[in-house]
């Protein structure tokens, strides 16, 4: 048997699983598109705020970014209920103990996860997008156009499986707890809120100003308005280059983390 | 692999990471076709050896060689030529039963063209045909656990590994899975090695068994060679009237004296097979004019080979 043909079918059974887990796919989408049309109207006056230097924008496409980001950590979060399920119910045993091993598995699992999470950012970008035109009248997509909009979905979730998902993976193998797991949401709802993701910088706070540089979620950010707003120039160039840096290194990290409960959990 | 030797285990070891040492140097063999028995109280080490037998985890000291595969080389092959049916029935609560066996089949590398039919058999073989469609939540526990053998089996493997499989059925439920059992082992030359801490299960199922206690096994053999070394069968007879001297005197001459042995009213005979004896040994001591009122056979247990070699009844453990 090989062993990527293993890792396709469980990417393909993973991927079938959601069809009968609605709720998950449905509660990482609606919480961040409430939260998108609930934020855009009652802080619709930030723009008008002196010093803002996205003022030319309405408040609904300076937060998109944010939206899009919150999705990815959320939905990356609730990726963990079917691998919990597996693990509770002891398949995820039963399947190490057939071809599909332990790595297939993980990997699979990893690959059928991003895959959800990139047509549900893709499916947040579309809607986000019918928004602005209902509320401009201007049928224009932004100056990245499709591809950029398909790289903001790819960098999102790039820093929420990779990052996210692999602490949730690791949460869920220790604890075999969705409540464990889910209690690590507030941790990234919290750095997603202490970045500009609702308001920008030069209007933070003095200390936050200074702090927001060793927060991740705003290089991600930073990339993700940088193509959204202004396109591709230089200085999106710059900002998609450093948010890919802190993603590989994140991702290196909480994997090597990741593998090491793996193991301890396993042995 | 050494001839008709499916499992061959030697100085296995297992120390786990908290310290505990579940697994003490354990060595055994199973020869193909037979039903081999691990016998022993929960915490004895019995699905810690399965466990590494089947790849799921690590060994600290010791071989296996499964199929005459070695398990510190050979992990992937070993996963694909045998089955194992975890003491929980491990199962994917997302699918349907015909949807979960179709996944199994189509993992194991057969074509598409024959998932179809190689469920059709699945569903067959386990009588599952009816549950089909229905998603696995639903169905009850013993059917869970016949479709967790239908999924172990998608393969045909060489080797079937269960841990407990009985354990939480009700009678007719585990006296249905010892006939299936029976049945793959006779129809299709099937070799299994099982746990249990159900004594019964052990002696009418398995051709063998290793009583194994605290991590070690303390006796392995046919399970009447292990109520043999036991000791010999009993017949006891409840008596109306005491026995007098002379009784007494020619039961002495009539069979030996080291397998008699008197209560206030009842009396003891060893004999080698209790149940064949019992008339011929009654016709006896009856002649001997000795006034019986009731009889009872009673054979060595596996519960007393257990208390002969650990010490404890594993009844109470």
């Amino acid at each position: 048997m090989n062993p990527v043909r293993t890792t396709l079918i469980l990417y393909i059974r993973n991927l079938k699983q959601y069809k009968r887990l609605p709720a998950v796919l449905a509660f990482s989408f609606v919480v961040p598109i409430l939260q998108y049309l609930l934020f855009s109207n009652l802080f619709n006056s930030l723009a008008d705020v002196p010093g803002n230097p996205y003022a030319e924008y309405p408040y609904y496409l300076y937060i998109t970014p944010a939206i899009i980001l919150l999705t990815a950590t959320f939905g990356s979060v609730n990726s963990s209920a079917a691998l919990l399920m597996d693990l509770n119910t002891g398949y995820f045993e039963k399947l190490r103990a057939t071809p599909a091993g332990l790595v297939p598995q993980l990997v699979a699992r990893f690959m059928s996860e991003f895959t959800r999470l990139f047509l549900q950012l893709i499916l947040i970008i579309t809607v986000s997008q019918l928004y602005h035109w209902r509320m401009s009248d201007v049928y224009e997509i932004p100056d990245a156009g499709i591809s950029g909009l398909i790289l903001m979905a790819l960098i999102a979730a790039s820093f929420g499986i990779g990052v996210v998902g692999n602490l949730v993976v690791a949460l869920a193998f220790r604890t075999k707890s969705e409540q464990a797991v889910q209690a690590v949401f507030p941790l990234f709802f919290f750095a997603v809120f202490m970045s500009t993701a609702y308001v920008p910088k030069p209007l933070l706070p003095e200390w936050l100003q200074n702090a927001v540089i060793y927060n991740p979620c705003e290089h991600v950010l930073d990339a993700i308005r940088s193509i959204f707003l202004e396109g591709f120039v230089d200085s999106t160039f710059e900002s998609i280059q450093t948010s890919i840096l802190w993603i590989f290194v994140l991702t290196t990290i909480t994997a090597f983390l990741n593998y090491k409960v793996i193991r301890s959990t396993l042995n | 692999m050494s001839q008709g030797k499916v499992i061959e285990v030697k100085n296995l070891d297992k120390v786990y990471r908290s310290g505990t040492h579940a697994v003490k140097g354990i060595s055994f063999d199973v020869m193909k076709g037979e039903i081999f028995g691990m016998l022993g109280p929960n915490g004895a080490g019995k699905t810690t050896t399965l466990q590494m037998m089947g790849t799921l985890l690590k060994i600290t000291n010791g071989d296996i060689s499964i199929l005459g595969h070695d398990i510190h080389t050979d992990e992937r092959v070993i996963r694909e030529k045998i089955g194992f049916a975890l003491q929980e029935a491990g199962l994917d609560n997302l699918a349907t039963t015909s949807e979960l066996i179709a996944f199994h089949i189509n993992l194991f590398g057969f074509p598409k063209s024959e998932i179809k039919e190689r469920v059709k058999e699945s569903l067959t073989l386990l009588d599952l045909h009816e549950y089909a469609n229905q998603m696995i939540p639903e169905l009850s526990g013993g059917t869970q656990r016949r479709l967790d053998l239908a999924v172990s089996l998608v393969h045909n493997p060489d080797l079937l590994i269960l841990d407990e499989p009985t354990t939480g059925l009700d009678p007719v439920h585990r006296s249905e899975l010892w006939t299936l059992l029976r049945t793959l082992r006779d129809e299709r030359g099937l070799t299994l090695v099982m746990s249990t801490h159900y004594m019964e299960e052990a002696d009418v199922l398995c051709d063998r068994i290793a009583i194994i206690d605290s991590g070690e096994i303390v006796a392995i053999d046919t399970p009447d060679n292990l109520k043999k070394s036991v000791g010999k069968d009993t017949i006891e007879f409840s008596l109306s009237e005491e026995l007098n001297t002379e009784q007494q005197s020619s039961l002495s001459s009539t069979f030996t004296k080291d397998d008699i042995e008197y209560l206030t009213d009842k009396l003891l005979i060893k004999v080698d097979d209790g149940e064949a004896s019992l008339l011929p040994t009654l016709k006896k001591i009856i002649e001997l004019d000795v006034k019986v009122k009731g009889t009872k056979v009673k054979i060595p247990t596996l519960d007393d080979v257990y208390l002969k070699y650990t010490g404890k009844r594993l009844e109470d453990e």
